[in-house]
């Protein structure tokens, strides 16, 4: 009785083995592919291991540390990286291949919003050109609250991105150590960017510290489709053209009802601030904040924007309406080059849309004009055009020298590939000659060159559009607000005292 | 004897067991490492002011000011109704035409697997389609304005573009999407309807209306209460169309707890404070659903 009690329970345990191992060998095959999926879906477990190796193999100092300490360090080592990068005569980066003269090949990674063949790749031509050995590997972006959210995160793990273009919130990265302070680089290397840029540098500085070069400069202005003025009997406008010009200049061009209703004027829905557009000649957007950005204030132009902007939609019909625009997703350049708006007041990105003959055939001229000013405020007069494109270097890069290298020939020469696509360089060393001709080059039945010269070269002060996280928020807020009023929901007077509460409530956390 | 012939059944359940946790062990640890503890860590977030960029050591615990923030902001607020008004609305619609529809094409009609597979074909579209597809059809050259215009209606509403009609909007193409796959289970319900109720009612002198709402409607409890349940859900988890038909506008006209969630994280860094609304969210239909089970008692007939 008892032996078979114990081969009855060797048996069963010998047969159980081999069921646990089977067991083992089947959650093993199973969990390692679920492994190698979290790895590459997040796109940065892989590449993590590969930054630790050129980490290693670059040698350069304190970047020997062991992977593990780089990882469990995270702010620190963004602010080494930040604090002391190679100076670009440095010799350091290249270790090993600096003894046989020969630099060493590495890949650079570079992310950016911009179409790959629409600049990047001709200065990547351009660079690897004077530096064969490096590689570099451009990133697109896309511009949504995903694409950001990317980067962010790829800015965290330090992983395959060296340098890049963020497609919003350029102070939020210096704002959440996500970017590498280029301070000292820019002392060492004897750039003063008040000079190279314009004292509009100021507003792209956080903490009084430059974290970004911005390559581009974006000039929002009025497109004007000159066949349609022609047809209305007028003329371009002049450069101090008024509040009430535009008025009657919108209504003398608009034409149709329904489906089939041109109109004469049309402001960028998607920014969510029409109702703030029209006064941009004479009240930009962002002036309604304190300086500090801690509170909007309650400035009269604000409603008498929202009140022009009321009286084209509701009385002259010379503008789409905010119901139409929410339901029919305007888009700027598709306005005006099909006919449907005779100006469109937007930003130097529409020139893109001009110059692109297959997806735009039209045959009218397109001419430019400044922001029309107020006779009620004499001596305010504003440009917006705010500086795009900024540069920055990732604070965990493996090649902080080559990063910057790169970064202060990019805003400067590297830059001249981008013209020819529409962005307008915000390095100084461009004339405005150059650039128009550059730029207007084969197309001059498409672009009037004597408005577009006088236009993106205006010598008014501009009104950079930076903001804050908060401040973005706040504007949204208040601009959700007015969009209410215009859809008949509230008066504007309502409208703003709830807009400018909320958005200080915004503004202070709450 | 006796305790050491249990000890060792004991002993061998206890391995069964092991051996039963083994193999859904890949399983398991992939819920545990990508649901449960992310949903655990939310929970925790949702007491702080974190914004997902800075290092996790240097969370800053705020307590409940997130929870009880939200009281007070009026976005969410606005969300939080639209949110009720559009499970409301959608689940009670959809259902209500899917069983009419059901029940007519499975006593009047030929052909049913063709009729099941059109209506199905609804929910099996991309929502992503489906969307800019309506987004299309209510815009003023599309398919709505120009049937009203011929029906003489002038002056029809910007659908998506108008805060009374843009959750409508949106509410019409939820029961649009979903009816299909209500359809086809209630097809399925009404093929468990034994016929001698239907027989015996026809004893009894029904008419058809008696016979559907007598017969078909109780009959189909259970199905209709494990519609409603998940549809409440889903309804209420509501994202892709608002992201690509209106972004929550016009005004706060359409934005959803979801809705807001993502951009309170994503455009605006408030992780914590978006982890708190998803919880209030799931609080929500939580309460829901509990409400639900309980008075299932009272109707359910099984």
């Amino acid at each position: 009785m008892k032996k078979t009690d114990i081969r009855k329970a060797a048996r069963s345990r010998r047969a159980g083995l081999p069921a646990m191992a089977l067991v083992l060998a089947l959650a093993l095959a199973m969990a390692l592919p679920l492994a190698a999926c979290s790895g590459t879906g997040a796109g940065t477990g892989a590449g993590a291991g590969t930054s630790a190796e050129s980490g290693t193999s670059a040698a350069a100092g304190a970047e020997t540390a062991s992977a593990d300490a780089a990882e469990s360090s995270d702010g620190a080592a963004g602010e080494t990286a930040a604090a002391q990068p190679e100076s670009p005569a440095g010799a350091g980066g290249s270790g090993a291949g600096a003894e046989s003269g020969q630099p060493e090949p590495f890949t650079m990674y570079w992310w950016g919003g911009v179409p790959f063949e629409m600049g990047p790749q001709q200065t990547i031509e351009a660079y690897r050109e004077m530096n064969p050995h490096i590689e570099i590997e451009y990133v697109k972006l896309g511009w949504d609250d995903a694409s950001n959210t990317k980067l962010d995160t790829a800015l965290m793990s330090g992983a395959g991105i060296d340098v890049y273009m963020p497609t919003r919130g350029y102070l939020e990265k210096a704002e959440k150590g996500l970017a590498a302070e280029l301070t000292t680089l820019l002392a060492d290397a004897g750039i003063d960017l008040m000079q190279d840029i314009g004292p509009d540098m100021e507003t792209y500085m956080y903490d009084g510290r430059y974290f970004n070069i911005p390559t581009s400069r974006s000039d929002v202005v009025f497109f004007i489709n000159m066949d349609k003025l022609a047809d209305a009997g007028l003329s371009m406008p002049a450069p101090d053209w008024t509040t009430d010009d535009l008025l009657a200049t919108a209504k003398a061009m608009s034409d149709g009802e329904g489906a089939a209703r041109t109109y004469g004027v049309f402001y960028t829905y998607n920014w969510g601030d029409m109702w703030a557009q029209p006064s941009n000649g004479f009240f930009p957007a962002y002036a309604r904040f304190n300086a500090d950005q801690t509170e909007i204030l309650n400035d009269p132009r604000m409603l008498e924007s929202a009140s022009l902007f009321a009286r084209m939609q509701d009385e002259d019909r010379s503008t789409p309406s905010y119901a139409e625009c929410a339901a029919e997703k305007y888009d700027p350049a598709q306005m005006l080059l099909t006919g449907k708006s005779a100006m469109v007041y937007s930003g130097a990105y529409v020139l893109r849309d001009i110059k692109n003959r297959e997806a735009y055939p039209h045959t009218f001229k397109t001419g430019f004009a400044l922001p029309p000013l107020s006779a009620a405020y004499p001596g305010e007069e504003y440009h917006i055009a705010s500086l795009e494109d900024p540069i920055m270097i990732s604070p965990k890069t493996d090649h902080p020298g080559e990063s910057w290298d790169f970064v202060q020939w990019f805003y400067r020469d590297g830059f001249a590939g981008f013209i020819e696509y529409g962005r307008i360089p915000s390095y100084v060393g461009y004339t405005a000659d150059q650039v128009a001709d550059i730029l207007v080059s084969g197309y001059e039945d498409l672009l009037d060159i004597e408005s577009f010269k006088a236009t993106f070269s205006s010598t008014r002060p501009l009104n950079p559009s930076v903001q804050g996280v908060a401040a973005s928020k706040a504007n949204t807020v208040l601009n959700q607000q007015v969009e209410l009023a215009m859809l008949g929901e509230q008066s504007l007077e309502e409208a703003l005292a709830n807009g400018i509460a909320e958005g200080n409530r915004a503004l202070a956390g709450e | 004897m006796l305790k050491s012939v249990a000890k060792k059944a004991k002993w061998a359940r206890a391995r069964r067991q092991l051996t039963a946790y083994t193999f859904i062990m890949p399983n398991l640890a992939g819920v545990l490492l990508f649901t449960l503890i992310p949903v655990a860590f939310s929970l925790v977030i949702s007491f702080s002011s974190w914004d997902y960029v800075t290092p996790i050591s240097e969370i800053r615990f705020t307590g409940l000011a997130n929870y009880a923030k939200m009281w007070g902001d009026q976005w969410f607020l606005a969300s939080l109704r639209n949110n009720l008004l559009y499970a409301f609305t959608t689940v009670p619609a959809a259902m209500a035409l899917a069983l009419a529809f059901a029940y007519i094409v499975d006593r009047f009609c030929r052909g049913k697997p063709v009729i099941r597979l059109l209506l199905y074909s609804t929910n099996i579209v991309s929502s992503v389609v489906a969307a800019y597809a309506w987004q299309m059809m209510l815009s003023q050259k599309g398919l709505v304005h120009s049937m009203l215009r011929a029906a003489g209606v002038t002056g029809a509403p910007h659908f998506l573009g108008d805060t009374r009609w843009a959750i409508w909007a949106l509410i019409a193409l939820a029961v649009w999407s979903n009816l299909g796959y209500i359809f086809v289970l209630y097809m399925a319900g009404l093929q468990n309807v034994p016929a001698d109720i239907y027989d015996a009612c026809l004893v009894d002198g029904c008419n058809e209306l008696a016979r559907f709402f007598r017969v078909t409607v109780p009959m189909l409890a259970p199905t209709t209460f494990f519609i409603f349940i998940t549809q409440v859900i889903f309804s209420f988890r509501v994202f892709t169309p608002v992201q690509l038909l209106t972004q929550g506008g016009p005004g706060t006209s359409t934005s959803m707890l979801a809705y807001y969630a993502y951009i309170s994280a994503f455009r605006y860094y408030e992780m914590g404070y978006s982890a708190a609304i998803t919880w209030v969210l799931f609080i929500v239909i939580f309460a829901f659903t509990l409400a639900q089970w309980k008075l299932q008692d009272r109707w359910a007939l099984y």
